[in-house]
């Protein structure tokens, strides 16, 4: 299960960053999980509604961010 | 020479990079085996049990998309699966050591491939998550690297042990870079990586590290994860 306040910080996180993408890489299948590839827009959109794939890259931002804290 | 099994399907755009990523072992383990290598239309599971069951090979290279159950190949058709499925299959890898480069096979089907005689098995535990926008590119590198290395691992005769620490030196590798990287890109592929490289697993052995994911509200989780990673300090990330 991911929280909403798990799924905000990362949706946050990943509008960041699709943000400072150009146009066309926002609009290009760069992200594959699950047998589906997906652009930018699309992860972001599958993170907002809380998908499994979603999910999925919810969860391993999360991961991340435990491995950042445990540094502090 | 005893014989090797590659399978690649390749009908969709994530298994093109895992085809390509599988072709670039061919070459290295052609040196030591007899290898099948049954890429795209080929990797149907007719075509593949056909060669595990004639050919007996005793390393296992498949690639595909997969869940806790069930790995696949060509139009997500099963090849190998166990428990809840009708009729578990497992025996047909039996006395073999197998790579499964797919989803989620290391929960489950992996540790029950494990579970017979004689045989091994190396996976992933959760998703394999992975980025690029063209097989061969440099945001997918550092993923099919660390796969290329477990396989030839594997094909040098390495245990599957030591197959997964390559697989995590990749990893780690592919974390360091990315790290020092200005790209905006550079975070999401490093959670991307760090994830992969928590979910190796190796049977007989149980799992290399074990993630903490739980369905812990957020506020504790930092707490969990850190005590986790104990450790493994120094990596910094992005």
């Amino acid at each position: 299960m991911v929280s909403q306040e798990e799924k905000t910080l990362v949706y946050d996180r990943y509008n960041q960053w699709v943000k400072s993408l150009s146009p066309q890489e926002q609009n290009l299948p760069f992200i594959h999980i699950l047998g589906k590839s997906m652009t930018p827009l699309e992860a972001l959109n599958e993170i907002l509604q809380g998908s499994a794939i979603g999910n999925s890259l919810t969860r391993a931002e999360l991961l991340k961010l435990g491995y950042l804290r445990g540094t502090l | 020479m005893q014989n090797l099994i590659i399978v690649r399907p390749s009908y969709d755009f994530a298994l093109e990079f895992v085809s390509y990523w599988l072709s670039q072992t061919i070459d290295n383990a052609s040196k030591k085996f007899v290898v099948y290598d049954l890429e795209g239309e080929h990797a149907y599971p007719e075509s593949i049990h056909n060669i595990l069951e004639e050919r007996k090979p005793v390393l296992t290279l498949m690639g595909g998309h997969g869940n806790p159950e069930i790995y696949s190949g060509t139009d997500k058709e099963y090849v190998i699966w166990t428990d809840p499925e009708p009729n578990p299959n497992i025996n047909k890898v039996k006395g073999m050591v197998n790579f499964l480069l797919s989803c989620s096979t290391g929960a489950k089907l992996g540790p029950d491939i494990a579970s017979q005689e004689n045989t091994f098995f190396v996976g992933y535990l959760t998703d394999f998550i992975f980025a690029g926008f063209e097989p061969g590119d440099e945001y997918s590198y550092y993923f099919g690297k660390a796969n290329i290395d477990i396989a030839n691992a594997l094909i040098n005769g390495k245990t599957v042990a030591q197959a997964v620490d390559a697989g995590i030196k990749a990893f780690d590798e592919g974390i360091n870079y990315w790290n020092k990287s200005e790209s905006a890109i550079a975070p999401m592929i490093n959670s991307y990586l760090l994830q992969n490289k928590e979910s190796l697993v190796a049977y007989p052995g149980g799992p290399v590290q074990t993630p903490v994911l739980s369905e812990t509200k957020l506020p504790l989780a930092p707490i969990i994860l850190a005590a986790a990673v104990a450790g493994l300090s120094l990596l910094m990330l992005k």
